[in-house]
């Protein structure tokens, strides 16, 4: 088996990210997530900065762009972000990226898969209320504030809108399978696109 | 009435989309002029004439343009497109050589890597620099020096970096070509190096005697204690390390050096500016050849920024669209109108005025919208042009500093700290730099008053 890149986009909610955690191992691949920050702590950066400004649109008004260099703290690290999800790729290795714009900053490598998880509104606020201990108001404006937040921060980097399926291989619905069934659901398609 | 409405509209959407940086403000600029040209003056005023005059092609050929003294302007302002563009082939040509790197190592070396006289040192060659070079680049390599130095001698950059900044924008205000609004009212109103030295230079030397104090107590404590915590096995970096190449680099310092005299003397040798930027490109340009060869002129000239110049000429023409529709003269009849002709109100309404709206938005095209608004109230209330030209320089050049996004060279170096690792928040930038802002603005505003009151 070569190279393979699956990137997972998904709503707040639906359940992406454990989904990607156990699609990694069931196929024996690395998931890279938040985890990034570390790479970026190994640089210098500090924690709790880059926890604050990661997966986060520019401010348009507190920021300023003078010969290609960007003064905003989110678009800085964005852009540190991207450069390591590309390294990660040159260097050969087969993983699953969550979020930050994978779909689109490793579009040029040839076996990427490009998936996003989305669910059923009920669904993913129930999810959020068992799981996460939130109130139903609480998971309403996360909900709410998540998508909005991961969309403006996806649409402002990437030449097509978040969570558009033209711009994935597999848009899935996680609240129709499960989190289990969609896992192999996905892995199966992953195997199937390896043969 | 319909021409100002429109006129008004493309300017204000201008602004806007230049704050805002969704596009970039170049493409920005060259569509509100070509609005301006088409639209405002072409359709809507009928006026040939307007365009012609905007355009302003006419001044190439005029022996004044080259060789004279320098004479009021109007439309695009090429004296200062000529000569920035020339100053950048130059400093582009001496970062080549590796001058800038080697100058703050051997700074460096000579004040035995101790943070504090660092700090000082680095603040005043800041200032300095900013005299003659445009403040982009002294932040560019003062900031990766600094940033390289941290790394090895263990201390945080950031109240450095923030104290080289505020040096920049201050060195900067001292000259005629230290800051892009000083070049366009310079160019703009036909006044020479040490016009400015006598001027804003003088003040501007008050502030930094003040100011490096307050930047030394400011950071004192972070820089002396990290000190102690350099390991005793440190290894320098080497200045002559720097050097990229030894002909190219003596031949940098001699053309920089012939323009800083050029620049200095050019009142008495009526050398223009415009004629001062072709020299200094040319001189570059030679010297690129004997110390390489043909072929690094074009990566020289491929780092020069034509965005910044297209910029330059788009705004020209905008502000010349809210001048012919007669804007501008309401504005500055308002402000004569508030302030009742008293030079004391009339100098403090520009300063604020300018050094609050630098901090948010492009000092730029704020200063060459105000030009002829303090040229019209100069003629309506009877103030001396002078008062009003060095009060909107200060203000524009200094107000600048209170934010990250204030002027340029503050976006270039809290952009080159993120990247390291460094980022600089509002909150952080705003705690060093906006009360030494507003001290350096009330201490030049005294300066301004006792001087033309």
């Amino acid at each position: 088996m070569g190279q393979v890149i699956i990137t997972i986009g998904r709503e707040y909610g639906s359940q992406g990210h454990n989904i990607a955690v156990a699609l990694g191992e069931k196929l024996g691949l690395k998931v890279y997530d938040k985890s990034v920050v570390d790479h970026l702590v190994e640089e210098g950066f500090d924690k709790d900065i880059i926890s604050n400004y990661d997966e986060k649109k520019r401010h348009l008004f507190f920021s300023q762009k003078v010969n290609g260099l960007s003064n905003s703290i989110e678009e800085v690290i964005a852009e540190k972000i991207f450069e390591y999800e590309k390294e990660i790729a040159e260097s050969g290795e087969s993983f699953i990226f969550v979020g930050r714009c994978s779909d689109y900053i490793l579009r040029e490598y040839p076996h990427i898969v490009k998936i996003f998880i989305r669910g059923e509104h009920d669904a993913k606020k129930q999810h959020l209320i068992d799981d996460l201990g939130m109130t139903a108001d609480e998971a309403e404006d996360k909900m709410k504030d998540m998508d909005k937040k991961r969309k403006a921060y996806h649409d402002s980097y990437c030449e097509y809108k978040w969570g558009d399926s033209k711009a994935y291989d597999l848009t899935i619905n996680s609240s129709k399978l499960g989190i289990e069934k969609t896992v192999e659901f996905l892995a199966n398609y992953i195997k199937l696109y390896n043969e | 009435m319909i021409s100002k409405i429109l006129a008004v509209a493309i300017f204000v959407l201008m602004f806007i989309n230049i704050v805002l940086g969704k596009f970039e403000r170049h493409i920005v600029t060259l569509v509100s002029g070509l609005a301006m040209l088409v639209v405002v003056m072409g359709i809507c005023l009928h006026d040939m004439n307007a365009i012609i005059d905007t355009l302003n092609f006419k001044a190439f050929i005029e022996p004044s343009f080259w060789y004279g003294a320098s004479e009021e302007s109007f439309g695009i302002n090429w004296a200062t497109i000529i000569f920035i563009a020339g100053m950048t082939v130059m400093v582009e040509g001496m970062g080549h050589t590796g001058f800038f790197r080697w100058l703050c190592l051997k700074i460096a070396k000579f004040t035995k890597y101790k943070t504090v006289p660092l700090l000082i040192a680095f603040m005043l060659m800041s200032a300095f620099l900013a005299m003659f070079i445009d403040s982009i680049t002294v932040i560019m390599f003062l900031v990766a020096a600094t940033l390289e130095l941290a790394r090895v001698l263990k201390f945080d950059p950031v109240p450095m970096i923030l104290s080289e900044i505020f040096c920049a924008n201050l060195g900067g205000s001292a000259t005629m070509c230290g800051d892009p609004p000083n070049i366009i009212i310079g160019t703009s109103l036909g006044y020479t190096f040490f016009d400015f030295i006598e001027n804003t230079g003088v003040i501007a030397l008050i502030c930094l005697v003040l100011i490096v104090p307050y930047f030394y107590f400011a950071c004192r404590k972070a820089l002396i204690e990290s000190e102690k915590n350099r390991p005793a096995d440190t290894v320098y970096p080497n200045p002559e390390d720097a050097i990229e190449n030894k002909t190219g680099f003596i031949l940098a310092v001699i053309t920089f050096l012939i323009v800083v005299v050029l620049l200095i003397t050019h009142a008495q040798t009526e050398i223009t500016v415009a004629s001062i930027g072709v020299i200094g490109a040319v001189l570059t340009l030679i010297s690129t050849v004997i110390a390489y060869n043909f072929k690094t002129i074009g990566e020289v000239m491929k780092k020069v920024d034509y965005k910044t110049l297209l910029f330059f000429i788009g705004l020209f023409v905008a502000v010349s669209g809210l001048e012919v529709t007669g804007i501008l003269e309401i504005i500055a009849g308002f402000i004569a109108k508030v302030s009742g002709g008293n030079v004391v109100i009339t100098i403090a309404i520009i300063i604020w005025v300018s050094a609050i709206a630098s901090a948010f938005v492009d000092n730029i095209p704020f200063a060459a919208t105000m030009i002829p608004v303090i040229v019209s109230m100069s003629g309506s209330t009877g103030i001396h042009l002078d008062t009003l030209a060095y009060t909107l320089s200060l203000g524009t050049d200094i107000g600048g500093n209170a934010t990250p996004i204030g002027a340029s060279a503050n976006v270039v170096g809290t952009s080159l700290a993120a990247k390291d690792g460094k980022p600089i928040t509002w909150g952080k930038f705003c705690k060093y730099n906006a009360p030494a802002t507003i001290i350096v603005i009330a201490i030049s505003m005294v300066c301004l008053i006792i001087k033309f009151a």
